[in-house]
């Protein structure tokens, strides 16, 4: 069956480290997707000189 | 004085002071209206009765030998399961934690028994305080007073419930995403998440090292700055901690507010919300005008970003403090909780760092803001306290997941660590309360609690026990 996708039948193998299993890698996945779809969307308000310093700023103060 | 559980901090501690009252009655009376009310809240997973009343007892020799410590002597009050409390069981809410008894006292905990306040036990959580609801699979919920069949909100759902009934006078919360302030909303009392790195989190079992804070929740906006005092400060236990100068929280409540200004953000902290909250956060703004405080609506886009941000930073942070327990012991972790901490463990390393570059635009476009208004206003939580058990809420006709929606408004203020306090505003239709959050440039909380209690002299929701 070489034109299925079969990523959602197969967990990463690293992945058991955080006991994920066959059937939570079906609700994770998409989630894990999602999240990243988000992050992407970041792009628009950084720029190559954005550090990440922003948490320290408030100590500082 | 047959009522002592309704009185406030700040009333009762004149009478212990002026030995009208003594701490004996005021611990006793709060511990028969825990017993009288716990079987249906389940605020506490720990009551500790005998040393409660050995407490008493000691601080009564001292008043009455004229040692008063201040306003927090003889006062009881109670602590969400994860602060170290020497020789008491400590949970975190967990089951893995069932037997954890720390070796030492955090530092808030000290700082409130030197201050002569008497710890009544250990309150109710969601586990690992990674969630919204304080349902807990190990523990049980935790019951809102004003409805038992409603969640408290969480992650410090007991702290919530238990001020709220009257079961104690003070509790301490944390917030990392909202979980001092929806529960402050959702059961009717004033919770204040103050600055990242304004009080200690030494001896706090922590979710997220870059987003954790401790914080008091009360009834009143002045019990919550007399907890506050008590607690804030440096310490280089941890290496967050500000060393910042730290004022009387109290001393400036009572000044006028006239010339301030507020801004109101939108379209975030309204495009999904309940019509009666709205209704409610448009007459708090009214009550404002009618102080003299002009209240602005500006629009922030960057807000759009919030989950994104948030989400990424918090559950990565989690992920790696329970990469042990996620590894070793998951089938011991209840599922909501670890499914969040498998998500987190799942982010990569290059979208947290970008999510925490993207929190640097996000805060400067924050604080740019705080140049111009003194204080930012908005709802604490978009919706009333749901069901125990209901996963999703009609809104507007949408059906919203109650999970992300709990912590939607709140978890703005957690990415920029700026102090934000949550006081309640009213009640629905249902009875059910609900509450509005200021936020202030950081380290401005003897501002917030200005204007929290200007806005509580005109409000009709201060230190109000719901009929149980």
């Amino acid at each position: 069956m070489p034109y299925d996708d079969d990523s959602a039948t197969k967990i990463p193998t690293q992945l058991s480290d955080f006991s994920i299993d066959l059937d939570q890698w079906k609700i994770l996945k998409p989630l894990s997707e999602a999240s990243s779809e988000a992050v992407k969307k970041l792009d628009i308000i950084l720029t190559s000189e954005t550090l990440s310093a922003a948490i320290f700023d408030i100590g500082e103060l | 004085m047959d009522k002592l559980h309704q009185l406030s901090i700040s009333e009762a501690s004149k009478l212990l002071k002026s030995k009208d009252l003594s701490p004996v009655d005021l611990v006793d009376a709060h511990l028969v209206r825990l017993e009288e009310t716990d079987l249906k809240l389940n605020s506490f997973i720990t009551v500790l009765e005998d040393t409660a009343r050995k407490s008493a007892l000691q601080a009564e020799k001292e008043i009455l030998s004229g040692r008063w410590r201040g306003e927090l002597h003889g006062i009881p009050i109670g602590l969400k399961d994860l602060y170290y409390t020497k020789g008491v069981t400590t949970t975190i809410g967990s089951k893995i934690y069932k037997d954890f008894i720390p070796e030492y006292d955090a530092r808030v905990t000290s700082n409130l028994t030197e201050a002569g306040a008497i710890i009544l036990g250990k309150l109710q959580m969601h586990e690992f305080a990674l969630g919204t609801t304080s349902h807990n699979p190990h523990y049980g919920s935790a019951r809102n007073p004003w409805n038992i069949e409603c969640i408290t909100g969480g992650s410090s759902g007991g702290s919530g419930s238990s001020v709220s009934a009257g079961q104690c006078m003070g509790a301490l919360g944390t917030d990392t995403g909202g979980s001092i302030r929806i529960p402050s909303a959702l059961c009717g009392v004033v919770g204040m998440k103050p600055t990242f790195g304004r009080v200690s989190r030494h001896g706090v079992f922590p979710l997220s090292n870059s987003l954790d804070t401790v914080g008091p929740m009360t009834r009143t906006v002045e019990d919550n700055a007399i907890m506050l005092n008590a607690i804030a400060g440096y310490d280089e236990q941890d290496s967050f901690s500000a060393k910042v100068e730290v004022t009387n929280f109290k001393s400036n409540l009572e000044k006028d507010i006239r010339e301030l200004k507020i801004a109101k953000l939108e379209p975030y902290f309204y495009d999904v919300i309940d019509p009666e909250v709205l209704n409610l956060i448009d007459k708090a703004c009214d009550k404002f005008n009618g102080l003299g405080v002009a209240v602005e609506t500006v629009e922030l886009r960057v807000l759009e970003h919030t989950l994104a941000i948030s989400g990424s930073i918090l559950l990565t942070e989690a992920a790696e403090l329970h990469s042990k327990n996620l590894n070793e012991k998951a089938a011991l972790i209840g599922s909501d909780v670890k499914l969040r901490l498998q998500q987190g463990a799942l982010i990569s390393g290059v979208d947290y760092v970008k999510s925490q570059r993207a929190r640097t635009v996000y805060n400067q476009q924050m604080n740019e803001l705080l140049q111009t208004y003194d204080v930012l206003l908005a709802p604490t939580v978009p919706i009333p306290a749901p069901p125990i058990g209901q996963d999703s809420v009609e809104v507007n006709g949408r059906l919203e997941p109650i999970g992300p929606l709990m912590a939607r408004l709140t978890r703005p203020q957690n990415i920029t660590g700026l102090p934000t306090i949550s006081v309640p505003i009213g009640l629905t239709s249902d009875l059910l309360p609900v509450g509005m959050q200021l936020t202030s440039s950081a380290f401005c909380e003897e501002l917030l609690y200005n204007v929290a209690h200007q806005f509580e002299k005109v409000s009709t929701m201060k230190n109000i026990i719901p009929p149980m």
